[in-house]
């Protein structure tokens, strides 16, 4: 046992830092909503003032820290606080951008100023004194003492005071705290304050151990990632301890590791690994993103009309064939720019098609290049092939990414990713089978008898025919069925998967197909170099990117051209000593700014409506027409067939039971929607109604009873299961794609079946697809009448048209049972008697079922044959409208009890109506 | 003591409420009646700031408040309860009820008092998180907050959802005595007959618009429900 104690007491001060650094992380989390990246970010800089004060103008020790906390983290803390609450309305994807761009900025900043990673002399006491046979430091007993009591003080504080309370009661109800009078924002400021002198402190009494080193700090304060996620980003107490059990789970482990060279870089992926696996296996439940605001969507960016983007990716390409003309020595820019394109071009498919945020792109590449190291040179595999083993080598470590991606979502996902990236590059890049002993392994470039392909110029014309096939490949994807099921997604996945498409399958191609591009690229680039070099492939490289993709918002593929260029080619003409770190810097500022930017942008920085002339000009003169293309010409498109050829008996729940948690919110509920028929389903505020759709839908699981679609049990099935088996819906709250057009959505709303679970059909369209589709879209707009708004974008429509477009999105799917939840909410008088009335020639024409949750009673009594009443989740009432209004039973549940007025009758239907 | 004045109201490109005008006389008991789905939620989330009006006003003890924040609104004396639970969940019932006096010492220790006098049935939770209460309990909890701070206004929105009968009894017999003590309450209800019963005026809300204002007195539930159903309002 006493072998272990010195690494116990070693483990123990470490894991108290990052306990320290996890409590503050959980407690802005949990506050604002704002998970931040740059936690350790925001230590490296406290150290770096401490560092100038302390070291640079010679400043006593505890004055310079009294600066460090009293003023540096303040100061940060409000500027976070008003970062955070720019954010909130803000996307999953600008948030992570944002504190990632800062993280970047930091991490650039280091390089620039303390380049050397100078040493920090311990300024506590470094004196040992004999504790159970084992030698401590002063200076680590202070730590040890000072984390603790500091935790325990917060943990203290936080529980009674009144501050405190007030914490943790904007974490359950901002709203709730600012009616009793406690402004949340005040509260807000508070956390953040407490979180950046945390994180400040934690950095500084860090410092000697690890000198004035950026990397370093930020990752280990980065290391409170993981502790965080044993807290399920959540408890601040599990947090502490989890990191004390990292801490000394490191350190116990260094003792193993060091006989063992391999191992080497176990201890420092420990945290990391942790964090991806806890990530994994916790139940999604215990991971809910804190989203107070919902956030605001922009529409699309503008598109030149396609021959104009033909004609200037032309003269570009054009462009790009001369370069080895003009290049001179800065050639090797170019090639490595071409490269990186096609890296920017993979994790543009995940964030810009996707919206997954993916911060291991580096890793991958990384993956790629050594692979092809040992591939062309020590195994001796001819060039082209071993690219594509590269590439496809990358595969399955993409598909394994897409596990915590079929679960999380957001933030959780993108740290998980972080996580996956950090241990890889700490576990595997050293080992001499990965980059080496030196941390580069040979590689080759191609060789061909006929074509001098090996040099320079033949190797950056290699590059550019790839980066062109890398281009067109990823056109296709976002311009086919399987992009527009990721924008889809990405606006709602809820209902992409109502529609019948399986969601998990679309998430694991493109991350396959992700990571196969970025392995790619990575070979090219140590073909390039000759060398697969492990420092090329590190996580800067994978923020770097992330912040690229996002502040540079021009369309595709053009966004990846300039983002590349801006990496690789800008710097070899601005011959800058550390340019590389001035322009990271840049791009990091910007990327923090863009949620202060970004509402501006699209209100006035739109594209320039001159250069929209030019563009339509240069299209009439291309030979493109006036107008945009009208609807393709008839193709026989069936004349109003009803979905299927015979109509089922339509929806029957038979004794449906959902509990939450201990509540049961539906008992023992039970009810038919027939076919051809629309049947209401009717309740006051809370009775229950969404969730027997959602059950029915299969998004909440029914503790008892069955869900049958024309005879057939559905209970079992998947949700795109029971839509591709007929049963569509629509939402309370409509859920359109805002970032497709008014056709697109029509369009999902039939290709979302067709795609279903098969990744081949996610994939690719069949040729014939198209003209089913165009025939649905039709059916759709003119059962609705909505022809004259397909080509909008949603983003721009009413209230009332939204609504519209939502039921033809659903008409336009092989749905044969349609359930619609609170379609008049929203609509005034004249909309819902003109949607009551589409809804009855829909059914009389199609002989689709419909069963509507309503409460606007004059359209039940306007359009519906049947209605079932539920209150306290129990069916109290099914007949015919005008049985309805007579009912007692349903006038007690909606009016209350009628003191003095009823009769006993009345009192009995309420008793028996709301236990 | 509380005046809308053509108040429109939405959430994003969605508009709830439309040109909405109500006054609350002080000392006065108004009832908003609707159907599910009429704005009334929205109305008072406008009013006490927590939704900021496209246009119009809302005018509170003689000052323009429609571009106050909730936290101003709540300090000068009005006090809303919110729509479900009104309590912080993850608090035990005492930090519950120490969040909602105002900050002074004196206050929390008398509000405690004040708290426990309305509804005992709390003394013997003090300990426990306000989230393992039942629903009653924890609307009760909720409602406190409208007697311990002695506020002019108190809105509730729709206290008696999801009540068993017995309970919703008591709520609105605590409701009553706050009405007693001479503070101006604007309710929304679902029990149209036990807000009919308590209230002064009446106002009925559909699809975002008033349908009529008039005095409690003579007004019957079956023209509510009539208004509700749409035939003929």
């Amino acid at each position: 046992m006493s072998q272990y104690l010195p690494f116990v007491i070693i483990g123990i001060v470490s894991g108290a830092l990052y306990g320290l650094s996890a409590t503050s992380l959980v407690l802005t989390f949990k506050t604002s909503g704002i998970f931040n990246f740059a936690q350790g970010s925001v230590s490296a800089l406290a150290v770096f003032l401490f560092y100038y004060l302390h070291v640079d103008l010679t400043i006593a020790w505890p004055v310079s820290l009294a600066i460090c906390l009293v003023v540096f983290a303040p100061v940060t803390g409000l500027a976070l606080e008003l970062l955070a609450r720019a954010l909130s309305a803000a996307s999953d994807t600008i948030k992570i951008a944002s504190t990632i761009g800062i993280m970047l900025t930091v991490l650039a900043l280091g390089q620039i100023w303390f380049p050397s990673n100078p040493e920090l002399a311990s300024f506590l006491p470094t004196k040992t004194v004999h504790v159970l046979d084992v030698y401590v430091g002063y200076d680590q007993i202070i730590i040890t003492v000072i984390s603790v009591l500091i935790t325990v003080a917060f943990f203290f504080f936080f529980r009674s005071s009144r501050l405190g309370m007030a914490m943790r009661g904007v974490v359950d109800d901002p709203d709730l705290v600012g009616m009793t009078g406690e402004s949340p924002y005040r509260v807000r400021r508070w956390a953040w304050v407490i979180g950046t002198l945390f994180a400040s402190l934690a950095g500084i009494l860090l410092s000697p151990y690890y000198g004035i080193n950026t990397v370093v700090l930020t990752l280990i304060v980065v290391q409170a990632f993981g502790a965080a996620a044993i807290g399920f980003f959540s408890s601040m107490p599990l947090a502490f301890s989890g990191a004390l059990l990292i801490g000394i789970g490191g350190s116990i482990l260094t003792k193993f590791t060091a006989s063992v060279p391999w191992l080497g870089g176990v201890v420092p992926a420990l945290p990391f690994v942790v964090l991806f696996v806890v990530l994994i296996v916790t139940p999604r439940s215990k991971l809910v993103s804190r989203r107070f605001v919902q956030p605001r969507s922009w529409p699309e960016s503008w598109h030149a009309p396609t021959r104009v983007r033909v004609l200037c990716g032309g003269i570009f390409l054009v462009l790009l064939a001369f370069v080895p003309a003009f290049a001179g020595t800065n050639l090797i820019s170019y090639s490595a720019g071409v490269i990186e394109i096609i890296l920017v071009l993979s994790l543009g498919l995940l964030i810009r098609s996707a919206g997954i945020v993916s911060l291991c792109q580096g890793a991958f590449a990384g993956i790629g290049a050594a692979a092809m190291a040992h591939f062309t040179s020590t195994l001796g595999i001819p060039w082209l092939p071993a690219l594509l083993i590269s590439g496809l080598i990358v595969v399955p470590i993409g598909a394994v990414v897409a596990i915590p991606a079929i679960r999380l979502t957001g933030v959780f996902l993108a740290v998980a990713t972080l996580g996956f990236g950090i241990a890889i590059e700490y576990l595997f890049y050293s080992q001499v089978w990965m980059f080496g002993a030196n941390g580069n392994v040979l590689a080759n470039r191609p060789s061909l008898s006929f074509l001098n392909v090996g040099s320079d110029t033949g190797f950056y014309y290699v590059c550019l025919a790839v980066a062109l096939l890398a281009v067109a490949l990823t056109l296709g994807i976002r311009q086919g069925r399987l992009g527009r099921i990721l924008r889809a997604m990405s606006d709602s996945q809820v209902a992409i998967e109502m529609h019948g498409a399986n969601v998990n399958v679309a998430k694991v191609i493109v991350f396959c197909v992700s990571a196969f591009l970025a392995g790619i690229s990575g070979a090219l680039s140590a073909s390039l170099y000759h060398f697969a070099v492990q420092g090329n492939f590190d996580f800067f490289i994978s923020l770097e990117l992330v912040v690229l993709v996002v502040i540079v918002t021009v369309g595709d593929p053009w966004y990846a051209i300039l983002a590349a260029f801006s990496l690789s080619v800008l710097p070899a003409y601005l011959n800058l000593t550390n340019i590389q770190n001035y322009l990271a810097v840049f791009f990091g500022i910007s990327a923090m700014m863009v949620p202060f930017t970004v509402a501006w942008l699209h209100r006035y920085a739109g594209t320039p409506v001159r250069l929209k002339l030019l563009a339509a000009r240069l299209d009439r003169m291309l030979g493109g027409q006036r107008k945009p293309a009208k609807q393709p010409r008839d193709e026989g498109a069936p004349a109003m067939p009803s979905s299927r050829s015979l109509p089922g008996t339509g929806l029957e729940v038979r004794q449906l039971s959902v509990r939450y948690g201990g509540a049961r919110a539906v008992n023992d509920a039970s009810l038919r929607a027939p076919s051809g028929k629309i049947t209401g389903l009717i309740g006051p505020n809370g009775a229950g109604k969404t969730t027997i759709f959602n059950a029915c839908c299969g998004i909440v699981k029914a503790s008892a009873g069955n869900v049958l679609l024309h005879g057939v049990d559905m209970t079992r099935l998947s949700p795109s299961a029971r839509a591709r088996r007929g049963l569509g819906r629509t939402f309370q709250r409509v859920q359109l794609f805002n970032s497709l057009t008014v056709r697109e959505n029509l369009a999902m709303g039939r290709e979302a079946t067709m795609a279903g679970g098969n990744p081949l059909h996610q994939s690719f369209a069949r040729r014939s697809d198209r003209a089913i589709v165009t025939a649905a879209i039709e059916r759709a707009t003119t059962l609705t009448g909505t022809a004259a708004l397909l080509d909008r974008n949603v983003a721009e429509l009413s209230t009332g048209q939204r609504r519209l477009i939502e039921l033809a999105r659903v008409l336009a799917g092989p749905f044969d049972l349609i359930l619609l939840d609170e379609p008049s909410s929203g609509l005034d008088v004249h909309e819902t008697t003109e949607f009551g009335r589409i809804l009855t020639r829909v059914v009389a024409e199609t002989g689709a079922g419909m069963l509507i949750v309503e409460h606007d009673m004059s359209l039940v009594r306007q359009i519906c044959d049947q209605v079932y009443v539920l209150d306290f989740g129990t069916m109290i009432f099914q007949g015919t409208t005008a049985e309805l209004l007579e009912s007692p039973v349903v006038r007690a549940a909606y009016l209350g009890s009628e003191r003095g007025e009823g009769g006993s009758e009345l009192a009995e239907a309420e008793s028996n109506s709301s236990i | 003591m509380l005046e809308v004045k053509n108040l429109t109201a939405g959430y994003g490109a969605v508009t709830v409420l439309r040109d909405v005008s109500l006054t609350c006389e002080t000392g006065l008991v108004v009832a908003l009646l609707g159907p599910n789905g009429a704005g009334k939620t929205t109305l008072l989330r406008a009013i006490s700031g927590l939704l900021r009006p496209r246009s119009g006003n809302v005018v509170f003890n003689g000052h323009d408040v429609t571009s106050s924040r909730p936290t101003e609104l709540a300090r000068a004396g009005l006090c809303h309860i919110p729509e479900g639970r009104g309590v912080f969940p993850s608090l035990s019932v005492r930090e519950n009820l120490r969040l909602f006096a105002s900050p002074g010492r004196d206050e929390v220790e008398d509000s405690l008092a004040r708290a426990l006098e309305s509804f005992p049935a709390l003394e013997k939770r003090l300990g426990q998180t306000a989230g393992s209460l039942s629903g009653g309990e924890q609307q009760m909890l909720a409602l406190t907050r409208a007697y311990i701070t002695n506020p002019r206004l108190v809105l509730v929105d729709e206290a008696s959802m999801g009540l068993a009968p017995m309970i919703t009894d008591r709520v609105f017999e605590f409701l009553r005595r706050v009405a007693a003590e001479g503070t101006t309450l604007l309710m929304v209800e679902q029990y149209v007959s036990q807000a009919l019963e308590m209230s002064d005026t009446v106002y009925l809300l559909n699809q975002g618009s008033i349908v009529f204002g008039r005095p409690a007195k003579g007004l019957t539930s079956e023209e509510i429900y009539a208004g509700y159903l749409g035939v003929g309002a």
